[in-house]
């Protein structure tokens, strides 16, 4: 309830709360003009700032667990990047252990597909196409995810390929090409690793 | 004025401070008390983040070495500097450190020449990856 004071009222303590007294009337007839009794205890203002300050707080917050979230994504998209570059460097730079690994495919301990620097060798890539999928992804410790590895030619076409078929959406997925030469001819490799969102 | 037997029957001369006031007060100190509470854990959020991102990142730095140094062959050599303990597991081709771990895509991995899957663990500061006819070999300087 609004009050205002009348002009030359003067405040006077009574019990059941304060009073105001005009001077004027103070002779003769003595009005008394109370006001509201209960206390005031939410200020129009103050709940419009605790209002407004829960918002922007509550705000700030969830877009902290945005970021939050974001950063976890960008970290394991890292480690799948890393992980893809390191596989497609093994492959492309190394003979892989032991060298002649392509004779006994069952016993290969690192897969490596090199003959010469940036050639790579055609029964190694036979002989890795056909490795088991699961013995492949033992081997390059990426149990946690699924690849795929194409050769393609320079038009984008393929030529030949091993692992699952990559998802189009709803995954985190990193692919990395590079060119090769296989018997004579320049060749991409695609290897393709994801994760599935759960 | 009237007086009083007993002067704590006497209406203090001092201000009175309203209700209103004091809720209003206990509102804010409440709001802000859960604020800082909030604070207070995203904080240590952020200070086990940043200290789980260091290791991760020096972990992959080491796990980069290490694949870099097998594909570039025999007698490369290369001294880096880890900050921290570190336990390299070549069986399950993981790194360790404290509160972090990454992966590597290599088998080869020993602290000595003999290629026999232990783990082991190297402390922090310098450290030699050497290629020695294909194994990799991981040792404090």
């Amino acid at each position: 309830m609004k009050y205002t004071l009348m002009k030359k009222s003067i405040p006077i303590t009574a019990s059941g709360g304060v009073f105001f007294i005009n001077k004027m009337n103070k002779t003769k007839n003595l009005k008394i003009r109370p006001i509201k009794k209960k206390g005031q205890l939410f200020s129009l203002d103050l709940v419009a700032s605790v209002v407004i300050f829960i918002i922007l707080f509550a705000f700030i917050i969830s877009l902290w667990n945005l970021y939050s979230t974001r950063l976890s994504e960008n970290i394991y998209s890292e480690e799948l990047q890393l992980l893809s570059f390191q596989i497609t460097d093994l492959l492309v730079k190394s003979q892989g252990e032991p060298t002649n690994w392509e004779n006994n495919p069952e016993n290969v301990s690192v897969i490596g597909l090199k003959l010469n620097p940036n050639y790579l060798d055609s029964n190694k890539i036979n002989a890795f196409l056909t490795l088991d999928y699961n013995l492949t992804k033992e081997l390059f410790n990426i149990e946690r995810f699924d690849f795929n590895f194409k050769i393609l030619d320079l038009n984008g076409n393929t030529i030949s390929e091993t692992g699952l078929s990559s998802p189009e959406t709803n995954s985190y997925i990193i692919s990395n090409k590079r060119l090769v030469i296989i018997q004579n001819e320049t060749r991409q490799i695609s290897f393709t690793l994801w994760k599935e969102q759960n | 004025m009237k007086h009083y037997k007993n002067k704590f029957l006497c209406k203090s001369k001092k201000a009175q401070v309203g209700l209103e006031a004091i809720v209003s007060v206990s509102l804010i100190l409440f709001l802000f008390l859960g604020a800082y509470l909030i604070y207070y854990d995203k904080n240590a959020d952020i200070i086990k983040s940043e200290q789980e991102l260091n290791e991760r990142a020096e972990c992959f730095q080491l796990a980069n070495l290490i694949n870099n140094i097998y594909t570039l062959g025999d007698n490369t050599e290369i001294t880096t500097k880890i900050s921290q303990n570190m336990t390299i597991e070549p069986g399950n081709q993981r790194i360790y450190s404290e509160k972090s771990y990454c992966t590597f895509p290599l088998k080869m991995v020993s602290q000595n020449s003999t290629l026999n899957f232990d783990a082991f663990t190297l402390q922090e500061g310098n450290v030699s990856i050497t290629n020695e006819n294909g194994l990799v070999i991981v040792n404090n300087v």
